[in-house]
């Protein structure tokens, strides 16, 4: 019978073991999803991608190699950019200290390129909504969107950042004087510039502010507004109609606004939970209007 | 009388002994080895194997190519075992490659009870395939999938008129005899779908991450032959055919429920009008307990946005806008559901879906509710023994009892597309993986397959098999407008306390009406005593849980200003940037409003808890 050394067993034992991983090795690489690249730099694209794909570790080689190998500062901004939303977002070990660093060199030495204001942005909300709400720093918050505000006024960051800025204010429910300086700046800021990025955002929270002081008209003049600059997502959009219409019905008695806001959701948005509601809503105005009519036209009722 | 053996010398006994015990030695010895030898050989194999497992995985089946190297593989993985639907999808693939020749698709079939686990281990291994029914939580799918939201707003190219000809051709019809489907030509993908692919999106992650196939709705089955035999006189029929219909209102139903125990009770058999069990009795919860809220809107709708929010919920009931003891909309929903659950099978609540369908496709009940999903496999069970009557869950007319507390159905218009298949980040073709699911859901296919499944279609145009036609979404109706619970202690209180209330049986000898009254009002008084208790602690933990929520969503928006930096403001990223600033905004309102609900109901509580001890 012939007997193996322990040698001879463990050189096969080995080559079993190596078998596997030598096989997965040896495997292909896996074609990548073909996605919109939009940055130049292709180990920009790269990191952007990986990031998008949560893998973490090839996102963050792809942006050092390109922040090593370029000398473009919109480039190295963007790979310094990366590496900041890259420790603050990465769901197995955050580094929010090393975040706000790489976010804070952004800001300052890349303050000509087009991630400054989006790093200051970051910044700002790293006060003004912090991991735990004890941390909050709403001066400075403040102190931060007002520097992009003037800064960068013409940058869609701007456009959030005036938003936030007002919303610091607003959030005071029932300080009359706190929500002035909130409306004052949306109302500023949608005069400078009425079609900016976050307008449907600001006349849906203006409309919000008004109903609660019950200042009906002007709720769903900026409900209109906001419905005119594009109400993302069907559901909200469905939920905004439907509230704009019973107000109009219930507190203006203006059933044929109120109608024509119920039939946005039985015209526009039939997949939705309140396709039938605003139905039967829209019926019951339309029998209100003419009840509202119907005498005063002849009279012969009464 | 035997003798006895004559006893041998001391030292020859020794010897033998010593023989003996030698021998025996050497026997376990040999054993031993024996054992060793095969315990060896048990190892060797079992690494044999895993070797040749890892390998095949590796290089073939997970791998790119078949083994002769010619075909590129894809693998999609579900959970579906329900009669045909693992053939129509296997018919479905080799059509898929007759189109690609130079393309294999693997289907793996996994049962649901061991789904979970046998896919979170191919993710964590990197060898999970490249298609998975998705039914995981945000944190491994942001983890382990791949987002096609990129993908969605671009036409489905199998919905081409071109191709669509094709499809009719290899789905053995003739282009020139079918209707033109190919108005979907340049469509969105996300479009071309009844729910324009809501099922497919992830509001958490604000990107798609699934591609469904089907959309599902919830009806009652009946066996059709009982019904028409217990109660056939009470039921109405179609003009067309003669042939019998479901109870077109809730007293008819209860009467058709009526009848059948005394069919039963006449011919000896044990007969209950409907299978019964944990998730029979959570169906017909929904639909009628849902229904039964709508009147509560005028009541605690404080702010008059068309829902009751927690916050309001809370101040509603705290300041007795909502009187839960004594509403009777409340009241006449619970007791409706008490009546249904008393046509169900004895001990109900210690039964599982399994129990009542077997229960049902063996004839000993008569009905049962389940959904679009069984429609299926039911008919397959009960072909030969009985004919299957589906219908909608019967409303009160006027006049009748609940009509007050029941005017409108539940509506299925928001209903989502379901079987949503999600691309994994280990596919080795992710283009060739969504081309596959391109053809799936293009009108054509999708048509077929789920006539095939005798499931609901989840696109626009594609004509869903007669016996579906019950299940057609319906827009008509409401939606729900208050819970009983805010989850936590409340929830659990509120889920025992419900158990005992519909699992009791009347007593025999005092009408049902009276004691019924009464048995509700026990239960309702007891499961408000425990709110009160642990209603406050419940909503803060909620809304102290919003802010963490709330923090979460800073990092998706941290994306999106991202990709505004990299790409853009194309209509789509400005569509996802605002959608999550508004999104975050509305949080952030209705956190802030929660708080100032629960200030005022805090101050509520703790005045009637003064009151009480003095």
């Amino acid at each position: 019978m012939a007997r193996f050394t322990a040698m001879e067993t463990g050189l096969v034992v080995v080559a079993l073991l190596l078998v596997p991983p030598l096989a997965l090795a040896a495997a292909p690489a896996r074609e990548t999803a073909a996605a919109p690249q939009t940055s130049k730099n292709p180990l920009l694209a790269q990191g952007w991608q990986e990031m998008r794909y949560a893998n973490h570790p090839k996102a963050q080689k792809a942006f050092e190699e390109a922040l090593a190998r370029t000398t473009d500062r919109e480039e190295r901004a963007e790979a310094t950019f990366g590496l900041a939303l890259l420790w603050q977002s990465r769901p197995s070990g955050t580094d929010l200290p090393r975040a706000i660093r790489l976010y804070e060199q952004v800001a300052e030495e890349f303050g000509d390129t087009k991630s400054a204001p989006w790093a200051l942005l970051a910044l700002a909300r790293n006060d003004d909504l912090p991991e735990y709400e004890k941390g909050r720093q709403v001066e400075s918050a403040r102190a931060r969107y007002r520097r992009i505000l003037k800064t960068w006024p013409d940058h869609p960051a701007a456009d959030e950042a005036a938003y936030r800025l007002a919303q610091t204010y607003l959030e005071k429910v029932g300080d009359a004087a706190s929500e002035d300086q909130g409306v004052a700046i949306l109302k500023k800021w949608l005069a400078r510039r009425p079609d900016n990025v976050m307008a449907a955002v600001m006349h849906w929270h203006l409309g919000g502010l008004y109903k609660l002081r019950r200042q009906y008209r002007l709720t769903l003049d900026h409900w209109a507004a906001a419905d005119k600059a594009g109400i993302p997502g069907t559901e909200v959009r469905a939920m905004l109609c439907l509230s704009a219409g019973y107000i109009a019905e219930h507190q203006l008695k203006d059933y044929a606004l109120a109608i024509t806001w119920y039939e946005k959701i039985t015209k526009e948005i039939v997949r939705d939970d309140r396709y039938y509601v605003a139905k039967i809503w829209a019926d019951d105005c339309r029998k209100k209007a003419a009840a509202a009519t119907g005498p005063a036209a002849g009279g012969e009722a009464r | 009388m035997t003798r006895p053996p004559e006893p041998r010398p001391a030292a020859a006994g020794a010897a033998d002994a010593a023989r003996e015990s030698l021998l025996t030695e050497q026997k376990r010895r040999r054993w031993e080895r024996a054992k060793n030898v095969v315990g060896l050989a048990i190892l060797a194999a079992a690494f044999g194997w895993s070797v040749v497992h890892v390998t095949y995985q590796a290089f073939w089946k997970a791998g790119e190519t078949s083994l002769t190297g010619d075909r590129r593989i894809i693998r999609f993985v579900h959970w579906q075992l329900e009669g045909g639907i693992v053939k129509a999808v296997d018919e479905a693939c080799r059509l898929y490659e007759k189109i690609h020749p130079d393309v294999e698709v693997q289907q793996i079939e996994v049962p649901e009870r061991a789904y979970t686990q046998w896919v979170r281990t191919q993710l964590v291994g990197r060898t999970a395939p490249d298609l998975i029914e998705n039914r995981f939580e945000a944190n491994w799918i942001v983890r382990y999938f791949v987002p096609v939201t990129e993908r969605v707003d671009h036409p489905n190219p199998y919905n081409a008129r071109e191709m669509d000809a094709r499809l009719v051709r290899l789905l053995g019809g003739d282009p020139a005899q079918v209707p033109d489907l190919g108005v979907l030509e340049g469509v969105p993908w996300r479009k071309t779908y009844i729910d324009n692919m809501k099922g497919g999106w992830y509001w958490e992650l604000q990107d798609y991450y699934a591609m469904p196939l089907s959309v599902f709705t919830v009806r009652i089955f009946a066996n059709k032959n009982l019904l028409e035999a217990a109660a056939g006189d009470l039921l109405p029929r179609d003009p067309k055919t003669g042939q019998v219909r479901g109870p077109q209102d809730l007293e008819t139903f209860f009467r058709v429920c009526d009848r059948i125990k005394a069919y039963g009770d006449k011919a000896g058999q044990k007969l209950v009008p409907i299978a019964g069990s944990d998730y029979v009795a959570d169906i017909f919860r929904g639909r009628y307990y849902e229904r039964c809220t709508w009147n509560l809107l005028a009541k605690g709708d404080l702010d008059g946005d068309s829902s009751i929010g927690n916050g309001e919920r809370l101040l509603a009931v705290a300041q007795g806008d909502i009187d839960v003891v004594n509403d009777p909309d409340l009241a006449a929903g619970h007791k409706l559901l008490y009546r249904i659950c008393q046509q169900f099978n004895p001990g109900f609540m210690n039964m599982k879906r399994e129990d009542s369908v077997f229960m049902f496709a063996q004839g000993k009940a008569v009905m049962m509710a389940t959904g679009s999903w069984e429609a299926g496999t039911m008919q397959q069970q009960v072909e030969g023994l009985f004919d299957i009557l589906v219908f909608d869950f019967p409303m009160p007319r006027p006049g009748q009892p609940y009509y007050e507390t029941i005017r409108h159905r539940i509506t299925e218009a928001g209903t989502k597309s379901g079987f949503p298949m999600s691309l994994t980040k280990f596919s080795r073709h992710p283009d060739l993986a969504i081309d596959f699911m391109h053809f799936m859901s293009s009108r054509r296919v999708n048509e077929w397959l789920n006539n095939k499944f005798s499931w609901f279609p989840a696109v626009r145009g594609a004509v869903p098999a007669p016996v579906l036609e019950p299940f057609t979404p319906n827009v008509e109706g409401v939606y729900c407008v208050y819970w009983m619970d805010f989850g936590g202690d409340t929830k659990l209180r509120y889920d025992q306390q419900y158990q005992g209330f519909v699992g009791v049986s009347p007593p025999q000898d005092v009408p049902l009406a009276g004691w019924l009254d009464g048995h509700y009002k026990r239960f309702i008084t007891r499961y408000m005593a425990d709110y009160d208790k642990y209603v406050l602690q419940d909503f803060e933990k909620r809304w102290r849980e919003a802010y963490t929520g709330t923090v979460q969503t800073e990092f998706q928006l941290a994306q999106a200003r991202a990709r505004v930096l990299r790409g853009g403001l194309t209509e789509q990223v400005r569509e996802n940037y605002v959608a999550l600033v508004l999104g975050q905004s509305r949080r952030i309102a209705e956190r802030a409003d929660d708080v100032r609900y629960f200030e005022a109901a805090k101050k509520i509580y703790a005045a009637k808890r003064a009151g009480g001890a003095e």
